[in-house]
């Protein structure tokens, strides 16, 4: 009986179909010359680029010396020229230990100017010397700015420089997306970058790649070496670093002049500080809540939280009585109810509150809290029965 | 109250029961082989075993711990019960005490047995006030631990699958775990075979591979239990030598295995009493004397039978005996719920268990006293560990093996002589086969660049080419680099059952709480709409599968009957990509479609088990696209010609018979498991009009198996014929073309025509 060893699938075909014939793989050597950069990307290395970009700023953005950055610090002082603003592009989106970065910018400012320096990696092999010019870029006064870069950029540099024998620096890093969520997050649709370049910033790019497309032009460009498809690529990456560095810019002044800000920005800002334990945010929420406009109820409610954590309940429970007067609200009159319950046992005043507050409930038909109130009445009725006199 | 020896007694003098016995081994307890503590063990180890009465070791555990010293790698083949863990425990700890970097990796196959580990390790560092932080680092960890699991946990606990998606790919982050990790514990090593085996082998590979790359050379721990080949299957797994430790040290106390068929109902039809109620019956002797049994089902329908008739029982016998429990245990139950029916076990409080195999594996419930086999289940290893589940290192112990209606079941529990004399099975793995190497090649590149010349499963190169082919990776100075945006480990798995869960939520009175969950192949069998799912003794009623949103609202009813789904398989020839005649017979190779519908259930009264109805269920088929081989008996062909003089009214069975026998020899040859390849036999191809073997991979997609098949098909056929010419049965048994039907009229011999129908076929006459 014939034994003729048959393949079934391409995969397996293919091989003994190598293994048969013997073919060995012609190689043509790495052609380093051609990739077609335009002549403002200067070589370093066999395998690394790199371009620098200045952009002028208005007079007052790099005339602070000390940065109000050091809140993201635990207030550590920062000058606004240590602060170096980077952002990578990389093969993936995942930070496992096949994606490399090839792109890699930073961004410094310096009195009235923005420098942008772009390190581009031309192929796999240079990686070595792709990461020696990032380290030279980090100083010991380094701040590193991200957005981000907490969870991504910063995790594949130092797996980078892990597999490459070196060690990433132990620099502090600031990153702005956790900042833009506290300051935004409740009144834009998201967070990300473009987002918020747009809306708060108020910059609009033309002819933008989306993120997630660029490690296809990458492995794209790896084949034909045509530098004409990574343009796209490179303005982008830029343009993320400015956005970034304007971004620091306009949260600094924020941070500076909160009285200068108005309406969202203003109430998130003083949530922010007081949150990061600023004196600035209780003063804010408060003149947010004495003007009475359209934030007024929430920096109460903030405020009066905030007091009552803090262990000043006089505080919180005078804030809600005059709460209480502007709208009969369900948030401070619940907390009226427990206040009066639990603190003073003085079961009928809390009666009075819970029975406003259900009535309305029930007006309003919203069945869950009618429920709740109404369990809440019958508690508050069996104590007063059995200790209320 | 009784003794489980005056249980035993009182079987022994029932004449009834002795009827149904056709064997009773009573095998004589032996005793303990014992070393001292190594002089070198740390004194804080000692007195932490000291703390759990444990002074001296078993031969077994002290031959572990000196070859592991001397730098060996070991497997350890040890009856269940016999202290394996401290074979890996004690030289781990005693190194990692020594060494305050080193760091170990335990490898555990399912989630249960890591987190039994987990809390084994910790009583011994606690008492011993060891200094050595444990982590288990699985899909359950939260992301805030994992951090310091990787950073300071010496010993990490984990799974092959998690190894494979989350930590190699990662390995920067690991790098100071994996740069110290100087042991590697495999347990339970022989769950590892076919294909599974096939991928374990390569996720070795690339973890050997990056921790050279960060200069460590881990000694490799292995456990497993008997099968034919452990030491073969150790050596496959690890590929390097692996020193076979298999004299057992622990003592073990009488034991009594019983074979019992059940009686016959009908003497006619040959109906014999149904095996949940006659495996009830016997657990139910030894529960209510409160000797802690263990009864083993083999689905998980029966599972929650069985626990609800024993339940049932004693409410009738102890009304106000509430203290006797019996659970019922099984996949599909919260981890919390399985977590509780553990700890009752081991601390005394539930005094019966019915479970399917998952307690088969070494999770840690105490010692049991009684197992109940209902049906045995698929292999003789697994009959030996399910009935090593009970035994008690000084006490007699039993297990009773009540034999089903099955072809199989009959021809074991008739052939006692048979039965205690086989070999347990061998694992075969292949992890040369090229499917799953090169999935593994791809993740090997992403996790750190090949060099020309480098070594993987032999030189790399030849496969790197082909990757480069495809686009994903790209040579450049010398070296192959991962090129493609994906995560390739996420796309791979290692398993073949689909990982998506059906949640079960029940209803009732507008409560909406997660009672369980069901991998959806299951799901479709047992919780269709209006199918009676019991879960933990209670009966639910479904009222809806949510296939789209994978879940499944299910309501407490009081129904009594309970349903059984009817599940049909059909295959559908899609793409032929080559064929010809290979060894006399016409094949082809091609993608096929394994479609397998749940489209009827039968309903089936409590009690009596009696059919009271059908109904449809409207569910979409389960659909797998697979490679196969599929051989035609063409009558021109010396296969198809010698199939032809078969008589024509058993044609069917000769057919069927010698399916059997390929499926069962191609293993060898494939080296691969048997529950990784399929095979349907057709009297009349739908296609050909031939009759036909259809021989396909259960992995979807092919696994290189059809492939193989075809290309070793003269020794497969030659080997199904000495099979079935060398086997001392005179009308098939298990062990060649399956036992005879019950039916079957006694002038057709179907063994014999099978073998001369393979006799013809190779042309030996």
């Amino acid at each position: 009986m014939a034994s003729e060893r048959v393949g079934g699938s391409s995969l397996s075909s293919r091989l003994q179909y190598l293994r048969k014939t013997g073919k060995k793989h012609v190689r043509k050597p790495l052609s380093t010359a051609g990739n077609g950069l335009s002549s403002e990307w200067k070589r370093k290395s066999e395998f690394v680029y790199s371009r620098t970009t200045v952009y002028d700023l208005p007079p007052s953005a790099g005339n602070d010396t000390l940065s109000r950055m050091s809140l993201f610090l635990k207030g550590r002082p920062v000058r606004m020229r240590d602060l170096l603003f980077y952002d990578l592009e990389t093969t993936g989106l995942s930070t496992g230990a096949g994606v490399v970065a090839f792109l890699a910018g930073f961004g410094k400012i310096t009195d009235s100017s923005l420098t942008v320096k772009q390190y581009f990696l031309d192929d796999f092999p240079g990686e070595n010397e792709f990461l020696q010019a990032v380290m030279s870029e980090l100083k010991p006064e380094t701040v590193l700015v991200s957005y981000n870069g907490r969870t991504f950029d910063r995790h594949l540099l130092t797996s980078r420089f892990l597999m490459n024998g070196m060690r990433f620096p132990d620099i502090p890093e600031i990153d702005l997306l956790y900042a833009a969520r506290r300051l935004w997050k409740e009144h834009l649709p998201d967070c990300t970058l473009s987002t918020v370049e747009h809306r708060i910033l108020g910059i609009q790019r033309t002819g933008d790649i989306p993120g997630r497309d660029i490690p296809d032009v990458y492995f794209m460009f790896l084949r034909l070496r045509k530098s004409a498809l990574l343009e796209k690529v490179f303005y982008h990456h830029r343009q993320d670093i400015v956005s970034l560095a304007f971004l620091a810019i306009h949260i600094n002044s924020l941070l500076h002049f909160p009285s200068r800000c108005t309406g969202n920005d203003r109430y998130s800002l003083g949530k922010y500080l007081l949150y990061e334990g600023e004196k600035k945010g209780e003063q804010l929420l408060k003149e947010i809540w004495k003007e009475g406009g359209e934030f007024s109820l929430k920096a109460g409610s903030i405020l009066s939280i905030f007091y009552k954590r803090t262990g000043r309940l006089a505080l919180a429970v005078d804030l809600w009585k005059k709460m209480w007067k502007v709208d009969h609200g369900y948030f401070e009159g619940i907390e009226l109810a427990k206040f009066y319950e639990h603190a003073l046992k003085d079961y009928p005043e809390a009666l009075k509150y819970t029975k406003i507050l259900q009535r309305a409930a029930d007006r309003e038909k919203n069945e869950n809290r009618n429920q709740e109130l109404l369990y809440r009445l019958e508690r508050l009725k069996r104590k007063h029965d059995r200790f209320g006199l | 109250m009784k003794t489980l020896e005056q249980v035993l007694d009182f079987f022994e003098s029932d004449r009834r029961f002795m009827d149904n016995v056709t064997r009773w081994e009573k095998i004589p307890p032996s005793e303990g082989v014992y070393a001292p503590l190594p002089e070198t063990l740390d004194p804080a180890i000692a007195s932490a075993l000291a703390g759990k009465g444990i002074t001296k070791l078993y031969s077994h555990q002290r031959e572990s711990y000196d070859a592991v010293m001397q730098g060996q790698n070991i497997v350890v083949v040890t009856p269940t019960a016999s202290g394996k863990s401290l074979c890996y425990n004690l030289p781990v700890l005693q190194s990692l005490l020594k060494n305050p970097e080193a760091r170990a990796l335990y490898l555990f196959p399912t989630k249960a047995l890591s987190q039994d580990q987990q809390s084994e390790l910790n009583t011994i560092i606690t008492s011993g006030r060891l200094p050595l932080k444990v982590s288990t680092y699985d899909g359950d960890t939260p992301s805030s631990v994992r951090v310091s699991a990787r950073n300071t946990g010496r010993i990490v606990i984990t799974n092959p699958d998690m190894l494979h998606t989350g930590v190699l790919p990662n390995h920067p982050k690991w790098i100071k775990f994996l740069s110290h990790l100087e042991y590697i514990v495999i347990d339970e090593i022989h769950t590892y075979t076919g294909i599974f085996g096939s991928h374990m082998t390569n996720l070795m590979r690339r973890l050997k591979r990056i921790a050279q790359f960060y200069g460590a050379s881990p000694v490799f721990i292995c456990c497993s239990a008997t099968i034919h080949n452990p030491g073969e299957l150790a050596e496959g797994i690890v590929e390097q030598a692996v020193h076979r430790i298999d004299k057992n040290g622990a003592p073990s106390g009488a034991k009594q295995v019983i074979l019992y068929n059940p009686p016959l109902v009908d003497h006619i039809q040959g109906i014999r009493r149904g095996v949940v109620l006659e495996s009830r019956h016997i657990a139910l002797n030894f529960i209510k004397e409160k000797i802690k049994t263990i009864v083993f089902a083999k689905s998980r329908v029966r599972t929650e039978l069985i626990a609800s008739y024993i339940n049932a029982s004693l409410q009738n016998l102890f009304t106000d005996n509430k203290r006797i429990r019996v659970e019922a245990y099984r996949g599909g139950y919260l981890p919390s719920q399985r977590r509780a029916i553990e700890r009752g076990l081991r601390e005394g409080k539930i005094h019966g268990v019915v479970s399917t195999n998952a307690l088969e594996l070494g999770i840690d419930i105490g010692g049991l006293d009684a197992a109940v086999l209902a049906g045995f289940p698929g292999s003789i290893a697994s009959v030996w560990q399910q009935a090593g589940r009970a035994g008690r290192r000084n006490n007699l112990s039993a297990a009773v093996i009540v034999a089903s209606a099955s072809p199989t079941d009959q021809y074991l529990v008739k052939h006692p002589d048979y039965f205690f004399s086989k070999n347990p099975e061998s694992g075969w793995i292949n992890p040369d086969n090229i499917f799953v190497l090169s999935d593994h090649l791809k993740c090997a590149v992403f996790e750190l660049p090949f060099s020309e010349g480098d070594e993987f499963s032999g030189r790399v190169d030849e496969f790197m080419e082909l990757l480069e082919e495809e686009g994903v990776v790209r040579y450049a100075g010398g070296k192959w680099f991962w090129a493609d945006r994906s995560y390739p480990a996420e796309q791979i798995s290692l398993r073949s059952s689909t990982p998506e869960n059906i949640v079960i939520i029940n209803t009732t009175k507008g409560k909406n709480e997660v009672i369980g969950e069901m991998d959806l192949p299951s799901a479709k069998e047992l919780l269709f709409k209006n199918a009676v799912y019991i879960h933990q003794g209670e009966q639910y009623l479904s009222k809806q599968l949510d296939l789209e949103n994978k879940c499944c609202y299910v309501e407490e009813s009081e129904i009594n009957y309970y349903t059984d789904s009817i599940v049909k398989t059909d295959i559908k020839l899609l793409k032929v990509d080559n064929g010809g005649i290979l060894s006399g017979v016409s094949y082809i190779l091609g993608d096929v479609l394994v479609r397998s519908q749940v489209a009827k259930y039968k309903k089936l009264k409590f009690g009596s088990h009696e059919n009271i109805g059908y109904g449809e269920i409207f569910l979409p088929e389960e659909e797998m696209h697979t490679r196969s081989a599929v051989l035609y008996l063409k009558p021109e062909t010396p296969a198809g010609a010698a199939f032809a003089l078969c008589p024509e009214q058993i044609k069917e069975k000769v057919i069927a018979g010698a399916g059997t026998l390929i499926k069962n020899s191609a293993p060898v040859f494939l080296l691969c498991d048997i529950h990784d390849i399929g095979i349907a036999e057709r009297l009349k191809d739908p296609h050909s009009g031939d009759p036909s073997f259809y021989l396909y991979d259960s992995a979807p997609g092919g696994s290189g198996l059809s492939e193989g098949f075809v290309n070793r098909l003269d020794e497969i056929i030659q080997a199904a014929f000495d099979i079935v010419s060398s086997c001392p049965c005179e009308r098939g048994c298990p062990s060649c073309i399956g036992a005879e039907d019950a039916g079957t009229a006694e002038e057709e011999n179907v063994k014999e025509e099978v073998a001369a129908f393979l006799k013809r076929w190779l042309r030996k006459e």
